[in-house]
């Protein structure tokens, strides 16, 4: 009964717009009234929970990313994308999904990929010819490879939460996000095929020299990921030293190579990034708070068991959990939505034998398919306002994209564990 | 109220950077000066409690904390968005007054067991200090989405009331 009504209750105060932290914040007050609990109590435990060195890693790579966003990043690595790709009908739209791949994995996050690439992405595609809210939309459903491609803050709070290997984890979701790489430019490129007035890039008279300048030019973006990963990987640095690196590469990179970054646009960077870090760690502090409270409550033993009381087919198990996933995905932001169902459903999965780094993989493709999946997507409203088109312009691509490449990519992360277990295992060995 | 905000934003921008150059310094004193920084962690995360809840604050007054616009997106005149969502600023001001409360208490609780308060164990920095962090963000955000909240409420009012009177006119 208390899971019902602060499901009832959270989803009731999402919907009617309240900002997420303090939805969760009511079902707290909730929580604390009907066990007659002291909920300053339940605040001190949040700041142990919070007091926490790993979780600075987030505000950091905020930090990071939005120095990147101010130092004119996503413009190079667009230009390198479109090089290989811009000369086929629908390449340019396949760059721009290849350029928030990798844009993701520097930025670390859906929302800023989203602004980012589309805002160089999308007055390039207007011209070109590529209808708008497909355009839009295409982007929007590329922006949460930025959960996928390490590193991701979605990652590293589920590691902490759920006490696995960062390491693991990110490796995990490596396969996923180019399986959904491919098949969101394959859908693209059989999408544009009946566009025929659609301009392509004319081949340059030097390819290699082209190549060659371009590819310079986006080295020291693209070193970015390479210097945090390969401090991460090879056990030099931890996430968050990584994360500060990033920050301190970041700045130079900004000033002098792309001359993006000035006194103020740098000063607008850090404010607007501590006013993210605020949104996404006031949240953290609630639902964290929540979600323990739940686990007190013993709400994942009764989820449990309701569960199984459906159906003990691990299959069918399976395809609940996926679908309470994207549904969560749906009304809440990636971060709460892993604080909330990863203690909650870890245990479900574990008895059917699911390993939690697979569940990593699993948990970061549900969320990012909720995000883009209508009638709340919250991704979906903000590609709309970056690509100034209209909502229901971006539904039919969408659909068809969520269809023919998030569904598929689901199903093979869920169904298919070497697809998240391989990589780990492969480069950290069996555990 | 400018000046609440220059401090906020200072607060913000400093803390940001102070805790950047405190994790390059921790790499930098250990593959350059082959040492560490005994306890770092102690004060950092003290300051990083700043950062979350002076920036929570901020997101606060920005307008900017995560949430679903879907009811807004099917209301159409402007006035009844203005109430909608000064109504919707004032229910969030009452749960973050409602925090705000119990974070006091748990604030006065620190000090209650004085002079045997908790502290981290290194530098004997008092628990009490990243609470109030905690207290003080959430008495702002209490205080910046009721003001935000009164203001759209105010401004839907004189709208309507504006084009009920072109109306009748």
């Amino acid at each position: 009964m208390t899971l019902v009504i602060v499901f009832v209750l959270l989803c009731g105060l999402l919907i009617v717009g309240l900002p997420v932290p303090f939805a969760f914040g009511a079902v707290m007050i909730y929580l604390g009234w009907i066990a007659d609990v002291d909920i300053s109590n339940f605040l001190s435990s949040g700041h142990w929970r919070m007091n926490n060195i790993v979780l600075l890693a987030i505000p950091l790579f905020i930090l990071s990313g939005a120095i990147m966003n101010r130092g004119k990043l996503a413009e190079p690595l667009v230009d390198m994308a479109s090089l290989f790709l811009g000369r086929i009908r629908g390449g340019l739209s396949a760059a721009a999904v290849i350029a928030s791949a990798i844009f993701g994995s520097i930025s670390g996050s859906a929302a800023a990929t989203l602004t980012c690439i589309g805002a160089v992405m999308l007055p390039r595609l207007e011209r070109a010819k590529y209808p708008k809210g497909f355009s839009a939309a295409l982007i929007a459903n590329a922006a949460p490879l930025g959960l996928l491609i390490p590193p991701s803050s979605i990652q590293i709070i589920y590691a902490w939460v759920t006490r696995q290997s960062v390491l693991k984890c990110f490796l995990a979701t490596i396969v996923p996000g180019l399986i959904l790489v491919t098949l969101l430019c394959l859908v693209n490129f059989i999408m544009m095929r009946r566009f025929k007035d659609i301009i392509t890039e004319e081949a340059s008279e030097s390819f290699l020299r082209e190549t060659r300048k371009r590819t310079l030019n986006a080295t020291p973006a693209l070193l970015m990921p390479v210097i945090i990963l390969g401090g991460i990987y090879g056990g030099v640095m931890t996430p968050t030293e990584a994360a500060a690196i990033a920050v301190l590469y970041a700045i130079p990179v900004g000033v002098w190579v792309y001359r993006g970054l000035t006194w103020q646009t740098f000063k607008e960077a850090v404010i607007e990034s501590a006013t993210t870090t605020g949104s996404v760690m006031v949240m953290f502090f609630m639902v964290m708070i929540v979600s323990r409270l739940l686990v007190f409550e013993d709400i994942p033993t009764l989820a449990q068991d309701f569960i199984f009381s459906l159906s003990e087919n691990p299959i069918v198990i399976l395809l609940m959990i996926n679908i309470v996933l994207v549904l969560i995905g749906m009304l809440m932001d990636d971060v709460s939505g892993v604080l909330l169902a990863s203690p909650l459903m870890l245990p479900i999965v574990s008895d059917l034998g699911i390993d939690p780094v697979q569940f990593a993989a699993i948990i970061g493709v549900n969320l990012g398919m909720g995000n883009i999946t209508p009638p709340t997507a919250p991704l979906l409203y903000l590609g709309a306002r970056v690509g100034k088109t209209s909502v229901h312009s971006m539904l039919k691509p969408t659909l068809l994209m969520i269809l023919f490449a998030w569904i598929p990519t689901v199903i093979l992360t869920t169904y298919v564990p070497a697809i998240s277990l391989a990589l780990p295992e492969y480069m950290l060995g069996r555990w | 109220m400018g000046l609440l905000l220059k401090l906020e934003r200072t607060i913000a921008f400093c803390c940001s950077i102070f805790l950047a150059s405190v994790f390059v310094l921790v790499v930098l004193m250990r593959y350059v000066f082959e040492t560490d920084l005994f306890a770092y962690e102690e004060w950092v995360l003290v300051v990083a409690f700043l950062l979350y809840f002076v920036g929570g604050a901020l997101a606060s007054r920005n307008n900017t904390h995560i949430k679903a616009d879907i009811v807004l997106e099917y209301i159409r005149t402007e006035h009844s968005r203005k109430i909608y969502s000064g109504i919707i600023f004032l229910i969030e001001a009452l749960i973050a007054a409602v925090l705000t409360w119990f974070a006091a208490k748990m604030v006065i609780n620190e000090f209650a067991r004085w002079p045997n308060i908790p502290t981290t164990s290194v530098y004997k920095i008092p628990l009490a200090v990243p609470r109030f962090f905690i207290f003080a963000g959430l008495a702002l955000m209490t205080l910046h989405t009721s003001l935000k909240g009164l203001q759209e409420l105010r401004e839907g009012l004189r709208m309507r009331f504006a084009a009920k009177q072109g109306r009748s006119l």
